[in-house]
């Protein structure tokens, strides 16, 4: 669009400044000329010289034909104009081929003067619309330079405004990369403040586990559960009483009994009588329930109830993460490391 | 056996019957042999029942509980009888509590305190069996 309206004024331009410097051209050559010439010798090699018709028109020249008209046409046309050269010589070899020139007398004047004339009314005709021309051409000429004025004046107009629009961007831009690492920055903390929040929610993990869940039960309800743990245990060591076969099958033994407090229990309160004879039922749901309780005890007492290879690290890690609750506990016994299987070495 | 997974009150409930059974084999009541069917006939479910309680009562007290510091007591066996932690239910008529001898324990018991620099409190007396 911008180049468009750069190039249209030249286009315009250039056929009208060639035109009119080949309009120019005699004139130019006959002022260059004339300093040449030989100098005139008389008025009438004066008269003659300066007789000859002007058709190029300079600036400050009337574009009337009638007021600058030569009075004295040459008798030799030397018009500089290719063109009205060329129809004069058509005209004049015409003439001379087609018309036979009078020789004498009246007759030969009133010819020169009737045909004087007839050329002087064309000359003069297109005299007068080569004028009319050129004016055209002058005043298209003058809109295309007020155009061009204009155009190169809007065209200044909006280089001033490119160039201030680049700088705009170029201001911008800056701005944008700043912009640009004061993100990369705040990302960077916030990539830092995450990782802190992880390993600090992670140090909270235990607390926060323990703290969120300290109205979940209370201690009546640890109390009550207690109570029903020991009923369930009642009902079950006089349900197995009721059960089971009590005759005595055979003699009781000692080898290979393991140690603890379960043997201690069943050695002491179940005693055996004679063969077939049933054992004291009494007895032997006493023993069934401090059977069932302790191994109850062992349950909610146990720390892990894992008990493979790794059992130590395990107790190792679960005491690490109840830290706190291990300062302000007493020294843990031995049955609280031991798992339902560690009973057994009791 | 992985005792970490949902399955845990039936492996120990398991394991109890086999613990019973030998007990009961060693001091020579009933069949060796049919001692493990019929404590597992008769008694298995109970006991799954009665370690699924003792679970969750791990889960409360050892997770769930920081008002107050609880734990679930037994009294070991053959120590002397204390009055002052213990109940004896089942006490033998004339015979002074000072020279009680624990057997076993029938009832657990419970003890608890509410801050660290205190003493464990007896919130339930477990219950004892002495001879």
């Amino acid at each position: 669009m911008r180049l468009d309206l750069i190039t249209r004024p030249i286009v315009w331009i250039c056929p009208v400044a060639w035109f009119l410097d080949l309009m120019k051209t005699p004139q130019a050559e006959e002022a260059t000329a004339q300093p040449q010439r030989a100098p005139l010798e008389n008025q009438d090699q004066i008269e003659a010289a300066t007789a000859q018709p002007q058709y190029i028109l300079s600036d400050n020249q009337d574009l009337d034909p009638t007021s600058k008209m030569p009075q004295n046409p040459p008798k030799t046309q030397t018009n500089a104009s290719g063109g009205d050269r060329k129809m004069v010589g058509n005209h004049t070899n015409g003439r001379h081929e087609g018309h036979p020139r009078p020789v004498s007398g009246t007759g030969s004047q009133q010819y020169y003067a009737e045909h004087r004339s007839g050329r002087e009314d064309s000359s003069q005709s297109r005299f007068r619309a080569q004028a009319a021309h050129l004016k055209r051409i002058e005043r298209n000429y003058e809109q295309l330079v007020d155009e061009h004025g204009s155009l190169q004046h809007n065209y200044t107009k909006l280089y001033q405004a490119h160039q201030t629009t680049i700088a705009d961007l170029r201001e911008t831009q800056v701005a944008c990369n700043g912009q640009q690492q004061e993100i990369k920055m705040l990302r960077e903390k916030l990539r830092g403040a995450s990782a802190l929040s992880d390993v600090r929610n992670q140090e909270l993990k235990v607390a926060r586990t323990f703290l969120s869940k300290g109205d979940l039960f209370s201690t009546s309800d640890v109390v009550q559960l207690v109570r029903d743990l020991n009923s369930e245990i009642m009902q079950i060591a006089a349900h197995l009483v009721e059960t089971l076969p009590l005759k005595r099958f055979c003699t009781p033994s000692a080898q290979g009994v393991p140690e603890g407090w379960y043997n201690y229990i069943f050695s002491t309160l179940v005693v055996p009588q004679g063969p077939g004879e049933e054992v004291d039922k009494g007895s032997l749901e006493l023993a069934l329930q401090g059977f069932l309780a302790l191994y109850a005890h062992a349950v909610t007492n146990a720390w892990s109830f894992s008990h493979g290879s790794d059992w130590c690290d395990t107790l190792y890690s679960k005491v690490c993460e109840i830290g706190t609750l291990i300062q302000r506990s007493p020294l843990p016994t031995v049955s609280n490391y031991l798992s339902v299987r560690g009973l057994d070495c009791c | 056996m992985d005792l970490s997974h949902e399955n845990l009150p039936r492996a120990i409930a398991n394991d109890a019957v086999q613990h019973l059974a030998d007990l009961l084999s060693f001091r020579g009541v009933g069949n060796p042999i049919d001692n493990v069917t019929n404590i597992k006939k008769h008694g298995a479910e109970k006991l799954e029942t009665l370690f699924t309680a003792a679970r969750k009562l791990n889960t409360m007290i050892g997770q769930n509980i920081v008002s107050e510091e609880l734990a679930v007591t037994v009294v070991p066996c053959g120590t002397l009888f204390e009055g002052e932690f213990m109940e004896d239910t089942h006490a033998r008529v004339g015979v002074k509590p000072a020279r009680r001898t624990v057997i076993c324990t029938t009832d657990l018991g419970l003890w608890g305190r509410k801050q660290a620099k205190e003493v464990m409190k007896v919130l339930s007396k477990p219950k004892v069996a002495t001879w």
